[in-house]
Formats: structure tokens, sequence, C-alpha cells
């Protein structure tokens, strides 16, 4: 089969396609003859390429320095102002951003909230559906405990009418009694394995939540302190839920 | 979405990873170092080589691991941590503020020299292989910054195309020409 003769120009043009395996099988052949007859071609193709090959193999560099103690310092909260300027600057800082923070928190903490309680009442009203339909036969509605122990719809409605009266962390507080109460309930359909893992990463965060609860009983304006607890309340809602969803051991 | 990503060191096994990686979105900053110590050099290399300086490569360091500490709780470990941290490295290095300025000023001076080089980049026959003349690393600082954040991506760091081109705005075609002027670009840098 006869191929097609390109001048340099042209094999320029081809080269990136050739390198980036995009060239066809008659350009290839046409790139790599023009290549064997030419050396300037030649050269580049097998610069370029030696680069190509080169690149991914490049060694890891290090720090001139350890860089931990500038960043252990930049996600440290502020504790002692280093000046009076900057203590002026805090000081306005922490004027105007509590409403601001607690207004921010309050609606992320409704929105994972409402989130959470219609995903779980979908959730566990399916769960507890084929439960009951495996124990006593065909159901058509079923109802999970509330937080104070009684049986109740989970619509996440009620959620949702009451979450913008509450605090963020009260907003976790009241799901997270509500997910404890779902768990508790489907405790015994649960690998054993299963919930230990559940117990221990939620002894991670109970004591995330203690030590954020006593930093800003002493600091209680701390935007920093005040995202902190409601993240690891935040995560607290997302492993509850996750459990609750879990599907019952077979 | 980027997949490429930053292998686990000798200094922690996957599972202990997982594990830091919770307690530092719980707040413990011990884990965080830990996490620090075990990809501080992937991050520092993706970040030199993306900004071409080690000072200001040292600086986006500490801005990724700021910025990874602070959005930690987010982390959903829908992807390996390592690839995420990765993909917010290169995040940070694609938006510096500092170095876009300063390639900014650059701007009209790298353009000249791009056109200069780029005609000439056929007429360079080298003497002997490249990867055994040349300082590659030295060379990559010296590109223009668009065409080297792309080679880094693309030849160092293995994304495609079709990655670079989402996080940096622009399309694939885009890159592709990128890429190529780079790979001219070294290659006459490396035969001088």
């Amino acid at each position: 089969m006869n191929e097609r003769l390109i001048d340099c120009e042209e094999f320029e043009m081809l080269l990136p396609f050739y390198l980036e395996g995009e060239a066809d099988a008659a350009e290839r052949r046409t790139v790599e003859r023009h290549a064997a007859a030419c050396t300037h071609c030649s050269a580049l193709l097998g610069d370029v390429s030696a680069i190509v090959s080169a690149a991914p193999q490049l060694p890891t560099l290090t720090p001139s320095r350890d860089l931990w103690p500038e960043i252990e310092s930049r996600i440290q909260p502020d504790v002692v102002p280093l000046s009076a300027a900057r203590a002026q600057k805090e000081t306005r800082v922490r004027q105007a951003s509590p409403r601001w923070t607690t207004a921010r928190l309050a609606a992320a903490a409704a929105a994972l909230v409402v989130s959470t309680a219609g995903i779980t009442y979908v959730a566990t009203t399916r769960v507890d559906a084929e439960r009951i339909t495996v124990a006593a036969g065909p159901a058509t509605t079923t109802s999970v405990p509330d937080s104070q122990g009684t049986r109740s719809s989970t619509a996440p409605s009620g959620t949702v009418r009451n979450a913008s009266s509450l605090s963020s962390e009260q907003l976790y507080d009241k799901e997270i009694a509500h997910l404890q109460t779902i768990v508790r309930e489907r405790r015994s359909l649960l690998d054993t394995a299963t919930i230990a893992v559940i117990q221990r990463n939620l002894a991670v965060i109970d004591s995330a939540i203690a030590q954020s609860r006593a930093a800003l009983a002493a600091d209680p304006n701390s935007r920093f302190l005040n995202e902190q607890l409601n993240s690891v309340l935040g995560q607290k809602v997302e492993l509850l839920r996750t459990a609750a969803l879990l599907p019952a051991r077979t | 979405m980027m997949v490429a990503t930053l292998d686990v060191t000798a200094s922690g096994t996957a599972d202990e990873q997982l594990s830091d990686v919770a307690l530092a979105a719980s707040g413990d900053r011990r884990a965080f170092e830990r996490l620090y110590r075990s990809h501080v050099d992937r991050v520092f290399s993706i970040c030199v080589r993306m900004c071409g300086s080690r000072t200001r490569g040292e600086e986006l360091t500490q801005d990724v691991f700021v910025r990874v500490w602070e959005k930690l709780p987010l982390f959903r470990g829908e992807s390996a941590f390592s690839t995420w941290l990765h993909r917010v490295a290169v995040n940070v290095a694609l938006n510096d503020r500092k170095v876009q300025s300063r390639e900014r000023a650059r701007t009209a001076e790298t353009d000249d020299d791009d056109d200069r080089d780029s005609g000439s980049s056929l007429g360079s026959v080298a003497a002997a292989p490249v990867a055994e003349r040349l300082d590659l690393e030295a060379a990559i600082a010296l590109l223009p910054p668009g065409a080297r954040k792309v080679f880094v991506l693309h030849d160092v760091e293995g994304f495609t195309h079709e990655e670079i081109a989402e996080e940096m705005g622009v399309t694939p075609g885009g890159t592709k020409s990128q890429l190529h002027r780079a790979r001219m670009l070294l290659r006459e840098a490396l035969s001088r």
C-alpha cells in the first residue's frame, strides 16, 4: 500500500497526535517513515519522546524546612491577640460575625437535618415495613419512635416546621436523639462487628463534641469553635443516619 | 474528575491513614500532622512544579494543608484521601493569586520568547539524548505559566486533557496545544 509522503512542517503538525496516541495507523506509519528518512525530525521525535518518558519519573521534592509549625499556627484558633491593632480587628470581627455565623450555621444544620429526616423517613419506613412483612405478613403503614420514645410518624415535615425556630445545636441534638432511637431499635438486626465499629466512631465524635463544648464554654463567641462544634455534630448525624439505614444482617 | 493519586508512604498504612483522616476531621491536630508528614513531599512537588518557584511552592504547600484542614469535615470518603488531597493541591496551585499576578506581568515577555522558541524548535538538533543532558526540572520552571501547568499536570502527574481542561476552565484542544508548546520549548531549552 502506498503511503503519503510528508514534509517536516506536516511532520511537526502530526507529532502531537502521534505522541498522544491519537494518530491512526496510516498517520503513524507516515510519521515514522518521515522520521526514518529525516535526521532533523528523527532528532525531534527522539528528544520529545525522551522528555515525555522522563517527566513522570521526576523525583519527589522535599521542602527546605519543616512547614508544619507554620501550618499548625494557622489552624490554631486565635486565643491571645498579638497586638492592639490585631485585638481591635478581632473585636470588629467578633462584633460582626456571631449573627452571621449563627444564622449560617443554623441554616446549614437545618438543611442537613431536613435532608437527613427525609431520607431516614423514607428508608426506615421501607426497612421497618420489610421487617414487619417478614414477621407478621403484609403491612401498609408503620412508624418509628421519636426522641421521647413514643411512636409517631417520622415524616420530615415536623422537622421542617420547627427548624427555623431552633439553634443549629438544638436542631442537631434533636435529630441525633431521633436517629439514636432508630438505631437502638434496629440494633438487634445489625451485625455485631458493624455495631462495634459504629460505637468506636461515635466515641471519637462524642469526644470531639465534648472538647468543642468545653472550649466554647470558655470562649462562646469563637466562630471557629462554633463551626467546629457544628461540624462534629453534623458528622454524628451522618454516622447515625448511615447506621439507621444499614441493611439487616443476613 | 481528576483521578491521579498520591501514594501512601512508608510512614502510614492505608488503615492508619483512614483512622488519621477521621481523627483529623474531628479536630485532632496530631492526626493531621501525621497526614501532613505522609503527604507533604508529594504536595510540595506539585506546588513547586506548578508555580515554578521553591519559595512560593512552600507557601502554597502551607495553603494546601490549611485548606485541607478547613475542608476535612466535608470529606466524605467517596474517593481516596490522597486523591482528594491531590485535587486540593492542584486547585490551590491553579488559583494562586500571587503567581497569577506575577505571571500577568511576565506575559508580554514570555509571549515574545514563546514565538521565538517555537519558531526555531525544528532547527535544533540534539547531539545526544535530551534526557541525558538536561536538567528537566529547571527547564520546566522556566516554561511560560500556562504551558508549564499543562505539562506538569499531563506529563508529570498523569491527568487527562479533559481533566486539566475542566480544572483550568479551558477546552481540551487548548490544553493539547499548550502541551505541545511546552514539550517543544523544553526540547529547545534542553538542547542549548
